[in-house]
């Protein structure tokens, strides 16, 4: 097929699994029914996000080396396989609208109030259509050096907080309210979903990793690893803003660094976090990017290189065009993606596939049993 | 009317034509030597033209008359009176030598390199090379000798990477000075040096070096098969090879390492990497080339690794510095005011003040002029080089400030950004830097520091998917390996430092195994 395999390493996975996670879910402020205890929620959708992705590499090692289009051929042969791969590529592409518009927002709110959204998430797209162009490969080893400068901030950021004594743990009591039932309805679905959920995208990318073997040991670090920062980082939120402020403002991690204000010098910090955040959105699109890709490569049989440029264009008006305004795109990411796109594709197909691939894997190993008795 | 297909192959086939024809010798040879030196010299005249350098004479051989034919410009007039004319003048004693042209070198010409062929196209390279040919009546044989001799630039201190503690030695023009001084280093039979002819007109011959044993096999078959692929017409320099070996030349980066330096070629091979050497070029070619190769010296290993390794440190810090300050500066100014303590922001707009230009303008002006004054000092003859440092530092410098034009810390700016880009210690690798600033600056005035990370991002990308003959070019990072993290950004120890890099994929990984941290008497005084 191809006359380059491309590979990626276990840590090249293990560190796109974790910006990929962090990504957006940092930049908005997700969970806020359980106010306070948010951390709790992020911790119990942790569990969930686990045993997604175990789930989801589970059905790839049941036929190793074929990813989710291959997949869904073998479940329900060519001609269904190609609707729901379309479909499929709909959900990768509407969700990187998605991330485009969130990060354009974010960029419009904070960096650039006078420049029109368009700018931002054209020119972004151009970059993520160059990446794409290149292949998982490079994207992975772009990855691998931006990381370290991105903790590293991230890290500097809150000890920035810790020392500028904006941290206030006791923001974080009362725990449990409001009971147990606001954390429950958090945690599923809406933190299951997004961000935890997500990972998805990854059974086209963990196909090609070289040693595939390893690689549900290293996904459920990741996606557990990531879990525990984003718990940490909503406490964190919330020990800054405190409930009311944190619900109120647009982008709480960005307001809770805006606090940092040290000798006098060390200020207005938002403005660079911007860019160590865009890391996780880089990567967020373009592993969405790459699946849809894929799938379009899949569908028509061009190699998708040749799509990346046409169709990032076309996923950026896509995230100018989902909503007229920050408020109306904040209702629709609320309800529209969570119900129509993300529960189906990230737990009702999957689960129709399980079952289908179930079936074919014990039809076939008794099919096989058969045809050995009768030989034997 | 012409049909646009068939004027397009008639087009294609008249430049195959000519390929073909400018393949083709220009006067038809002859294959083999003709034993009449009357014949000889007509062939000689008829292949050489009536070149001012080539001298024939004819002198007896034994009984016989022969022929004596050299490049006067390639070969040393004295050794060939010397060597070749006083043996012959004895030789008159000996005619039953006089069939046997081998055993009469053996006897009489010892200690000359010698060569008998009855093949006329061998015998004119040869010749070309410097070698002294004889041509005997009646004998269809020549013998060739040889007595090169031609003068170079005797071996001096690298001019473009010097160090302050460490061998001082540089390469020179010679081939073979080079590949001397690159044997003294390496006292092992198995570093090899492979010869090619490279260049259909200049026939430049260069070297291939290696050591056996070390280098990966596959990085070696590839440099052969790119180097005998390679079709050019004439070698000056190893930049000319670089250009035709590179496995991408749309990139800024230098996908060879080339140094003046005999040390850092010899530490590279033992590296397990290979070397390129021309004829004619002091800059040795080094490969595969990673980027980690641009920021180290060779003096990084001879002074204490602490220093080194903080040296090292500052070289990415410069390299960083001179990529993006003036497009950070210009985008902070331009759309991130806030980004600035209150205090700085109001001295930089007080110096601002009264400057007509936007900071973009102002910054590519000065950058702009910086590489002139660059160029012209290189350019300069030696005698007037104070002149420009007088012109640009003073006039251009000072003068626009107090006239108002730029602001006092655009100048600091682009001062700075110059300084760093001298860092690097192969200045092919400045280029890059330079190159890619301007761009930064633009995408730091249309998108401010956005701008300027994505296009930090789509740098990184690239590098990220450029190769240097099978290696990432951005080896041991990404990919990262833990293991080869001991001589990248810090330098440990020499004997911190057993293996070989993992990426280059050697043959011998393990180069000092029993190497050890040294350690004092345990009573602390000398047994």
């Amino acid at each position: 097929m191809h006359a380059l395999k491309e590979k990626i390493s276990l840590s090249q996975l293990f560190f796109l699994i974790i910006s990929f996670q962090l990504g957006t879910a940092l930049i908005v402020g997700v969970g806020k029914e359980a106010a306070q205890d948010v951390w709790i929620a992020f911790i119990l959708a942790t569990i969930l996000g686990v045993g997604l992705i175990r789930w989801y590499i589970s059905l790839l090692f049941l036929y190793p080396g074929k990813d989710l289009y291959q997949l869904l051929e073998i479940a329900y042969g060519r001609k269904i396989a190609l609707l729901f791969s379309f479909l499929y590529v709909c959900y990768f592409l509407h969700s990187m609208a998605f991330v485009l518009r969130d990060f354009g927002e974010l960029i419009v709110v904070v960096v650039f109030p006078n420049t029109p959204i368009e700018v931002i998430v054209l020119t972004f797209s151009l970059v993520l259509a160059y990446f794409a162009y290149m292949g998982i490969e490079v994207i992975a080893r772009s990855v691998e050096i931006f990381i370290p400068y991105a903790l590293f901030f991230l890290f500097l950021m809150i000890l920035f907080l810790a020392i500028n004594g904006s941290i206030q743990p006791y923001q974080l009591r009362p725990v449990l309210e409001h009971g147990i039932f606001p954390i429950l309805r958090t945690a599923y679905p809406s933190l299951t979903t997004f961000p935890m959920g997500e990972t998805v995208a990854f059974m086209l990318i963990l196909p090609i990793t070289a040693d595939f073997i390893h690689t549900k040991k290293v996904a459920v670090w990741a996606v557990a690893c990531s879990g525990f920062l984003l718990a940490g980082m909503s406490a964190l939120r919330i020990a800054v803003l405190g409930v009311e402020q944190s619900e109120r403002t647009t982008f709480p991690f960005i307001s809770a660094i805006r606090d940092i204000s040290i000798a006098n010098f060390i200020e207005r910090l938002d403005a660079l976090v911007v860019f160590v955040l865009l890391l996780g959105v880089f990567v967020k699109a373009s592993i969405y990017l790459l699946a849809a890709l894929k799938g379009l490569e899949y569908l028509s049989g061009i190699p998708y290189r040749r799509f990346s440029i046409p169709i990032s264009m076309l996923v950026a008006m896509l995230s100018v065009f989902l909503a007229a305004n920050y408020a109306e795109y904040k209702k629709e990411i609320g309800t529209i993606q969570q119900i129509l796109w993300d529960l189906p594709y990230q737990q009702g197909l999957p689960l129709l596939l399980t079952i289908m691939l179930f079936w074919k894997h014990a039809r076939q190993k008794k099919k096989g049993e058969d045809a050995h008795g009768q030989s034997g | 009317m012409v049909n646009p297909a068939e004027w397009f192959h008639r087009k294609k086939k008249e430049v195959k034509a000519t390929v073909a024809a400018s393949l083709a010798p220009r006067t038809p040879q002859p294959q083999s030597v003709p034993d009449q030196i009357d014949r000889c010299l007509e062939l000689l005249s008829q292949t050489f033209g009536n070149t001012a350098d080539l001298a024939t004479s004819k002198i007896m051989f034994g009984n016989q008359p022969a022929l004596l034919v050299f490049l006067s410009s390639m070969t040393d007039a004295k050794l060939i009176a010397e060597k070749i004319i006083g043996p012959l003048a004895i030789s008159k004693e000996m005619p039953k030598y006089e069939q046997n042209l081998e055993t009469y070198c053996e006897t009489m010409l010892r200690g000359i390199e010698y060569k008998i062929s009855n093949k006329w196209q061998e015998i004119i390279h040869l010749m070309l090379a410097g070698f002294v040919a004889l041509f005997v009546e009646s004998s269809p044989c020549a013998l060739v000798l040889k007595i090169q001799g031609s003068s170079y630039r005797s071996i001096e201190e690298p001019s473009t990477q010097t160090i302050v503690k460490g061998p001082k030695d540089g390469f020179t023009e010679s081939a073979d000075v080079n590949m001397s001084l690159i044997r003294r280093r390496i006292l092992n039979p198995a570093l090899r040096f492979e010869s090619y002819t490279l260049g259909t007109e200049t026939r430049t011959p260069v070297y291939l070096a290696y050591i056996e044993g070390i280098i990966n096999p596959g990085i070696l078959e590839e440099v052969r098969i790119r180097l005998n692929n390679m079709q050019t017409n004439a070698i000056f320099d190893t930049g000319i090879i670089e250009e035709f070996i590179a496995d991408k030349t749309l990139t800024p980066f230098p996908l060879t390492y080339n140094t003046e330096r005999p040390d850092s070629t010899a530490a590279n091979l033992i590296t397990g990497k290979v070397a390129i050497i021309a004829e004619g070029s002091p800059f040795v070619l080094i490969l595969p080339a990673t980027f980690n190769d641009f920021f180290q010296v060779s003096e990084d290993y001879y002074q204490p690794y602490m220093m080194a390794s903080f040296i090292r440190i500052v070289r990415y810090a410069a390299f960083m510095l001179s990529l993006l300050l003036p497009a950070t500066y210009v985008s902070i100014i331009t759309y991130h005011h806030e980004l600035l303590p209150t205090q700085l922001l109001i001295s930089i707009m007080a110096q601002r003040e009264g400057i007509p230009f936007p900071t973009v303008v102002e910054a590519l002006l000065m950058e702009l002029t910086f590489e002139i004054l660059r160029e012209a000092g290189i350019r300069m003859p030696r005698a007037v080089g104070m002149t420009v440092s007088i012109v640009g530092g003073l006039v251009i410098g000072q003068a626009a400030v107090e006239a108002g034009i730029i602001s006092n810390i655009m100048v600091i700016i682009v001062a700075l950004t110059a300084i760093s880009s001298f860092v690097s210690p192969v200045y092919s690798f400045s280029m890059s830097s330079r190159l890619l600033r301007f761009s930064m600056i633009l995408l730091g005035a249309f998108l401010g520091l956005y701008g300027v990370i994505l296009g930090l991002m789509i740098m990184v990308g690239h590098l990220c998917s450029l190769r240097s003959f099978g290696i990432p070019y951005l080896a041991p990072l990404a990919p990262l390996v833990v293991a080869d993290q001991n001589d990248v950004f810090i330098r440990s120890p020499m004997w911190a430092m057993k293996k070989r890099p993992y990426f280059l994929h050697t043959e011998d990984l393990i180069k000092q195994p029993r190497a050890e941290s040294p350690s004092p008497p345990p009573d602390g005084r000398p047994s």
